[in-house]
């Protein structure tokens, strides 16, 4: 008896696999939360800039989502997350993150505050079992939507046009607004690009109809299907951090201590102290002015990506690690999202530690580091309302 | 504004405790109590005695604190055990000794008393710890106070001696199963042993740890006595010292809320409408009852995570009799409500008494604990029966509590053949009674299982083992805290040592 | 050639410790005689034909805690080891359905959604949780346990790494550590999860081999015990040796041997010869005597003091604690030689979890009524099996396209009661097949028509085990995995580096510190002590050093 392969193991299809594996020629797909998703389709350098400079096509299906519904809904969001969901109104979509007891970020994510009392939580990591031990004891239902929810997100200066054209009326809809149809087709101004763009959730069942009406839209503004790869680029012009690669959700720390605050991520201003108390704010309160690291923004010298580097102070002492770093097509520069030793984050004498391997030979290179307050790419087309069209 | 220094939820022995130590520190202190008497679990009471009906650790430093130097041998009576056996070899055990009811020496080669003497030895050194908080769980990581404490046990272990420290760490992670059959052979003496190491718990005497549970209840001076004027009395003595301590006492209110705004106490919304203010709150409620009156949004997820884990099974009910006279036994010299009769044969039987509690049955062959008390003019036999599950298959009706009754009568007999006859009326009291009556959760004598888990800087949950938890000046003052249950008052009395600390 | 009759050392038993303890020693220089009672080394650890074309691991059945310090130090793979990890497991129910387990992450996290999407997320609370306890003991097990009571350095030493490792966790990681190590593993799976299946597939490493059940506290520490092992990195992996478990015990022989080291089987210990206060060698049941200034014994630690040694050489309070050391029989073994491969009709074509590790135990309840059964003195009705068919990956196991399959049977007591006795002479052929009886209608859950693919069985009575290997009581780890028999309470508190109040004379079996499975840890720890207080010029070199 020859050994097969079981049939359960392996990535599994998403409901656009038929439509991404016509489009495939690269065949290089990656396992995203167990489904098979495309690194690229084509090559990364057409998708990128079909990103930037018309619009792109990408599957979001496999992010998790959490409908939170119920009287006390707003209660219980209160208590997970760091921000006021109060100041949240209906129709508007937030940023949002969430600390364990000990302040440590658990995951990070958007919430759509659907209705009166009803949102939905959308997020890289599973976190069903912790929403549920967040509602215990208060009046309100956890749905999980991971699968039964697709989602589309369509992002590129060209993506407004697109939109259009299939139909949908998105002139008043500013930046983390969203829109709902009556067909429970849900259209948000969202995106993890930093450029004008669009997130699009329906149901599974809708997921062909909504594939064909956008890609027939977008035929003659330049509409490209893309894998991740180009995404990725995208969000680090923009400044976005990724769970796992920029910083470890806590709950999925082997190694102790390894979990990270709001402020060591730089996104302490997204923790509202004032809002009540909520997960993790007493150990905040206590930690708020002693991060051991920082994640910054750096411009690196030298032409080439210095994605893992080693950070050293003065040449001499490492002090930090870059977490993602590419060489940026837009901004031709490479760009570096870092953690930094506290001490050292206002350092004038950084230097990434980068090495190449080419033909054979490694060649190391200490390029100098400097801060980058704003995000590396925004263009303003990506707040400009109604978007420009084309 | 504030009405009071502090406010104590809850007047058990320990928010008695807590009170008392705060009082005598000059704090103004007031405690709310929902029963009409102070007391709490161990004076808890239908129509027959109370709940507690013999005290066994209450601790000397709470009763100093109480200002009630006064209790001496005249108000507590020594209490002797006598071991129920089926062939009618009773035995009775005075002073760590044990005899026959015709005065012969059950314990010739001095086995069971080198045991009992090698658990107050080690009782010695737990009731040092059982005096002082947990270590690790101060505010202050590894403060130079708790690591000079921590070496000052240490010492007090090498004291031991080197084979006695050896023979110490292990025993005390053994189960007491294993404990007392390597010195004894299984019989009444080691059932009684198992059945008072298991009391209260959700486990048998195999369950490793157990001999934690024993040396708890033996260690501290291993004496048992009764108030020789009651319990009931017993428990005026204390409110009178409290009264006398200038400690306010609200009875038959509850403490339906306690207010917090930005994340600190201000005080106790009672029942009746009205609010108490005060910066502090000791709350000497369990866990459960602790998160409604906070509510559960100022609690951190993994804090009401903890809270639904706590295991707080109960496993002990009170079948309290009410006999028409006394029995007569002749073989029994001196009064027969200096002694308390233990229903545990061996340690077998103790086992097999746990055993069907895991599946929600109570055993038909149970262990039991049982004395005679007067009240008035009336003749109560009061029972401690184990172990009874409040989750019994087919729920508490009264079919079940009938039956429970009838079990514990036939368990009896051997010693008591006329027992079915005496009885005029019963009351049977579940854990689910207990739950209900006194908001402990799962009717559990200890607010929460005494398992090597869930005692010491676990208890209740690790994360409030420094008598502190959610909001700041909410405090953990009952049983469910560290060192936990037995009438002993320490969780009080810690807890308020915390709170003096804290507020200096 | 004269046979030679005086050693350095001598080890006596040639199970897989006795070989590692004997290999590091030989290693180092030092001339080193084994003796073995059977005609064939390895003792649990061994593979036999006891059907013709069939090989049975009879005893242990699959690897995962050898420590790799060890197979590296040993160069075990140049003399023939090979270890292949095999894919996942599954839990089978009585209506029909299964449980699958899987090493694929998502596959794994689609299976638990089958019966509680939220268990799926719990899932990997569990395991970070698990692997957390796992990377703090992982660096206990090849060092000695310090004697608490001791001010000697190496003691003073030891304690001051186990601070150190306690403080670097932090007060709160060290609550927790504190908790897992005492709680149950029952508890700690209700903590987790709601499924009953679920919680029951994962229950069965906290009770396989302990007189525990799995709501007994310190079960959750024997889950770890299970867990801490690797192959290659792969932490918590499990996988078979090829050839069988014998095979690890062959390249230990065979690395010994490289070392020049000599063993002798046959023929078992009559006694330890002892004077005045010293060990000098030993004495064979055939008359044989060898003679060395360290002997170190495989044998657990009451067969080794109480059968072996003269009852005058040791101390009181030593034999008095040697006597109380709890071993307690509570497991059986069934080794099958199956014609053809039995039908799993719940299991989907192609399934990888029939390679794996397969249960038929459906609840916590279930799995805590087969103790009660045990205390009882009776096998469970309803016994945890543990069965595997390593000759799906391994075809040296078996004839071509037949099949041997493994059962591990928990639980069946040493001393059974029948009628008001209980003995362990109950054991007879009678209900040996008693027992195969029910452990068969509980694997017919699973693989109804497994009675019809029975060519040869096995059936292996706590009894019978002790008898042949010398497992007292057959248990797996030469004495229970409780709080008070393990680290420095291991196995005699006070002896727990290995040594005895007989000078020279040293254990290194499965009771001492840390413990059974087939780890070789302290084997490599005994060897370890032994050559630094013992020789001046020899040294232990490698990673277990």
């Amino acid at each position: 008896m020859s050994i097969t392969t079981d049939p359960k193991i392996g990535l599994i299809d998403g409901p656009f696999q038929r439509q991404l594996e016509a489009l495939s020629q690269s065949r290089s797909w990656y396992n995203w939360a167990g489904y098979a998703a495309p690194s690229t389709l084509d090559c990364i350098e057409f998708e990128y800039f079909a990103l930037r400079n018309q619009a792109s096509l990408f599957d979001i299906s496999p992010l998790f989502k959490y409908r939170v519904k119920g009287s006390e809904a707003n209660k219980m969001l209160n208590r997970l997350v760091t921000r006021d969901v109060n100041k949240i109104k209906v129709g508007r979509v937030a940023y949002a993150i969430w600390c364990n007891q000990d302040g440590m970020l658990i995951d990070d994510g958007t919430l759509f505050h659907l209705g009166n009392c009803d949102w939905r939580l959308c997020c890289q990591e599973p976190m069903l079992d912790w929403l549920l031990e967040a509602a215990w004891g208060f009046n309100i239902e956890i749905i999980d939507e991971s699968a039964t929810v697709a989602g589309l997100s369509i992002q590129g200066p060209t993506s407004y046009s697109i939109l259009s054209i299939a139909g949908f009326t998105l002139d008043n809809i500013k930046p983390f607004d969203f829109y709902q149809d009556r067909n429970g087709v849900l259209i948000s101004r969202t995106g993890f690009t930093g450029d004008l763009g669009y997130e699009i959730f329906f149901p599974h069942e809708k997921a062909s109809d909504l594939w064909d009406l956008i890609w027939n839209s977008g035929s003659d503004l330049g509409l490209r299907a893309i894998g991740y790869d180009a995404v990725n680029i995208a969000r680090i012009e923009a400044g976005f951090m990724t769970a796992g690669i920029d910083f470890m959700p806590v709950q999925s720390t082997e190694y102790l201590h390894r979990g990270q605050t709001p402020f060591e991520l730089n996104i302490g201003k997204l923790v509202d102290f004032k809002k009540g108390h909520f997960n993790g704010r007493r150990a905040l309160l206590d930690l708020k002015d002693k991060p051991r690291s920082c994640l910054l923004r750096f411009d690196v010298g030298g032409f080439k990506p210095a994605d893992s580097a080693l950070i050293y102070h003065k040449k001499k002492y490492e002090v930090g690690h870059i977490s993602s770093g590419i060489w940026s097509p837009t901004v031709k520069k490479s760009i570096a999202l870092a953690h930094i030793k506290t001490q050292y984050r206002n350092s004038p004498a950084l230097f990434a530690e980068i090495y190449t391997l080419k033909e054979g030979q490694w060649i190391k290179r200490m390029e100098k580091m400097v801060e980058n307050k704003s995000p590396f790419y925004a263009p303003p087309r990506a707040k400009q309302t109604p978007p420009f069209k084309r | 504004m504030i009405d009071y220094d502090a406010i104590v939820i809850g007047g058990g022995i320990n928010g008695i405790a807590a009170a008392s130590m705060l009082s005598s520190k000059g704090k103004s202190v007031v405690i709310i109590e929902q029963q009409s008497e102070l007391g709490g679990m161990a004076a808890h009471k239908r129509e027959g005695p109370t709940a507690a009906h013999l005290l066994w650790n209450l601790n000397p430093k709470v009763i100093k604190d109480l200002g009630l130097g006064s209790i001496s041998f005249d108000d507590l009576t020594s209490v002797d055990t006598i071991c129920v056996c089926e062939s009618g070899n009773h035995i009775r055990v005075k002073n760590s000794g044990a005899f026959y009811l015709d005065g012969r020496v059950v314990d010739t080669d001095g086995s069971f008393r080198k045991l009992t003497n090698r658990l107050s030895r080690y009782g010695v050194l737990l009731k040092k710890l059982a005096e002082n908080a947990p270590f690790g769980t101060d505010d202050k990581l590894n403060s130079t106070q708790d690591i000079l404490r921590l070496l000052r046990f240490g010492l007090s272990l090498k004291l031991l001696g080197k084979s006695q420290m050896r023979k110490f760490l292990q025993d005390i992670l053994m189960n007491v199963s294993d404990f007392l059959l390597d010195d004894l052979p299984d019989g009444p003496l080691a059932g009684l042993l198992s059945a008072d190491a298991t009391r209260g718990q959700f486990s048998g005497p195999r369950n490793p740890g157990t001999v934690f549970n024993l040396v708890y209840r033996y260690g501290h001076g291993c004496e048992l006595t009764r108030p020789t004027k009651g319990m009931e009395n017993f428990f005026e003595l204390l409110v009178n010292a409290i009264k006398k301590l200038n400690v306010d006492v609200k009875t038959h209110v509850r403490a339906e809320k306690i207010v917090i705004e930005e994340d600190a106490v201000k005080g106790v919304e009672l029942a009746d409408g009205t609010t108490v203010f005060s910066n502090t709150v000791l709350c000497s409620s369990g866990l459960n009852s602790m998160k409604k009156m906070v509510g559960i949004s100022y609690l951190d997820i993994e804090d009401s995570r903890s809270i639904k884990n706590l295991r707080t099974m109960g496993t002990t009910a009170k079948v309290n009799l009410k006999l028409s006279k006394l029995p007569i036994f002749e073989n029994i010299k001196g009064p027969i409500n200096d002694c308390r009769f233990i229903v545990a044969p061996s340690v077998d039987y103790v086992d097999n008494a746990f055993n069907s509690c895991k599946y929600g049955h109570f055993s038909q062959t149970p262990v039991s604990e049982s004395v005679f008390t007067f009240r008035q003019s009336e003749f109560w036999l009061s029972s401690i029966i184990q172990f009874v599950p409040s989750k019994l298959e087919g729920g508490w009706n009264e079919a079940a509590r009938e039956h429970l009754k009838q079990v514990l009568v036939h368990s009896l007999s051997a010693f008591i053949p006329s027992l079915n006859e005496l009885i005029v009326d019963f009351e049977v009291i579940t854990p689910n009674d207990f739950a209900e009556d006194l908001g402990v959760e799962g009717g559990n004598w200890h607010h929460s299982e005494m398992s090597l888990d869930q005692i010491f800087n676990l208890r209740p949950t690790p994360r409030f083992s420094a008598y502190r938890a959610g909001p700041k000046g909410l405090y953990l003052c009952g049983s469910s805290s560290h060192p936990g249950g037995d009438i002993m008052g320490l969780s009080g009395r810690n807890a308020a040592i915390r709170v003096l600390r804290n507020t200096k | 050639m004269e046979a030679k009759k005086s050693f350095d050392a001598i080890v006596v038993g040639a199970g897989h410790n006795g070989l590692v303890a004997g290999a590091y020693l030989a290693r180092a220089g030092m001339e080193v005689l084994i003796v073995e009672k059977n005609d064939w080394i390895g003792g649990a650890a061994v593979s036999r034909s006891l059907n013709e074309g069939w090989t049975y691991s009879n005893c242990s059945y699959v690897c995962s805690l050898f420590r790799r310090e060890i197979a590296r130090d040993l160069e075990l793979p140049k003399y023939g080891l090979q270890i292949i990890p095999y894919e996942g497991g599954a839990s089978f129910t009585r209506d029909g359905n299964y449980l699958a387990y899987y090493s694929d992450h998502y596959a794994l996290r689609r299976e638990i959604s089958r019966f509680s999407a939220r268990d799926a997320d719990a899932y990997q609370r569990y395991a970070t949780a698990v692997m957390r306890q796992c990377r703090f003991i992982r660096p206990f097990l090849l060092r000695n346990a310090p004697d608490p009571t001791s001010v000697r350095p190496r003691d003073l030493s030891e304690m001051a790494f186990l601070i150190k490792r306690g403080y670097e966790l932090g007060t709160k990681e060290l609550q927790d550590t504190m908790r897992f190590w005492t709680m149950s593993i029952g508890d700690f799976l209700d903590e987790h999860f709601e499924n009953d299946l679920l919680k029951a597939h994962l229950a069965g490493s906290g009770i396989i081999g302990t007189g525990l059940g799995v709501y007994s506290p310190g079960t959750a520490y024997v889950l770890l015990h299970h867990y801490m092992g690797d192959i290659d990195g792969g932490i918590g992996a499990w996988g078979f040796a090829r050839g069988g478990m014998g095979a690890i015990s062959e390249a230990l022989e065979n690395s010994f041997k490289h070392h020049n080291g000599r063993l002798q089987k046959g023929s078992g210990i009559d006694q330890f010869i002892i004077k005045n206060g010293k060990v000098k060698g030993v004495a064979l049941e055939n008359g044989d005597e060898f003679y060395a200034p360290l002997v170190i014994s495989n044998m657990d630690v009451k067969r080794t003091f109480l059968n072996h040694v003269k009852t005058e050489a040791l101390p009181e309070d030593f034999k008095k604690a040697v006597k109380r050391f709890k071993i307690r029989g509570s497991s059986a073994k069934l080794n099958i030689s199956l014609k053809g491969f039995p039908k799993f009709p719940s299991a989907p074509q192609n399934a990888s979890f029939l390679r794996g590790d397969m249960h038929c135990t459906e609840s916590l309840l279930e799995l805590e009524k087969a103790y009660d059964q045990w205390k009882a003195g009776e096998w469970s009705a309803n016994p945890y099996v543990d069965m595997l068919i390593p000759s799906q990956i391994d075809p040296t196991m078996a004839p071509k396209g037949d099949h041997m399959m493994t059962v591990f049977v928990q639980y069946a007591p040493y001393e059974l009661k029948v009628g008001n006795s209980r003995s362990a002479e109950h054991w007879t052929a009678e209900r040996c097949k008693a027992l195969s009886e029910s452990v068969l209608d509980q694997i017919s859950i699973a693989c109804p028509n497994i009675r019809s693919h029975i060519e040869h069985m096995e059936v292996r009575s706590p009894l019978e085990i002790e008898k042949e290997v010398g497992l007292t009581e057959g248990n797996i780890f030469q004495g229970e995995l409780t709080f008070d028999q393990l680290f420095f309470n291991r196995p005699i508190p006070g002896y727990s580096d290995y040594s005895s109040p007989v000078k020279g004379l040293y254990i290194c079996g499965s009771s001492t510190h840390p413990g059974g499975g087939v780890m070789g840890a302290p084997g490599a720890n005994a060897a370890r002590t032994i050559l630094q207080t013992q020789s001046k010029n020899m040294h232990m070199t490698g990673y277990a050093s």
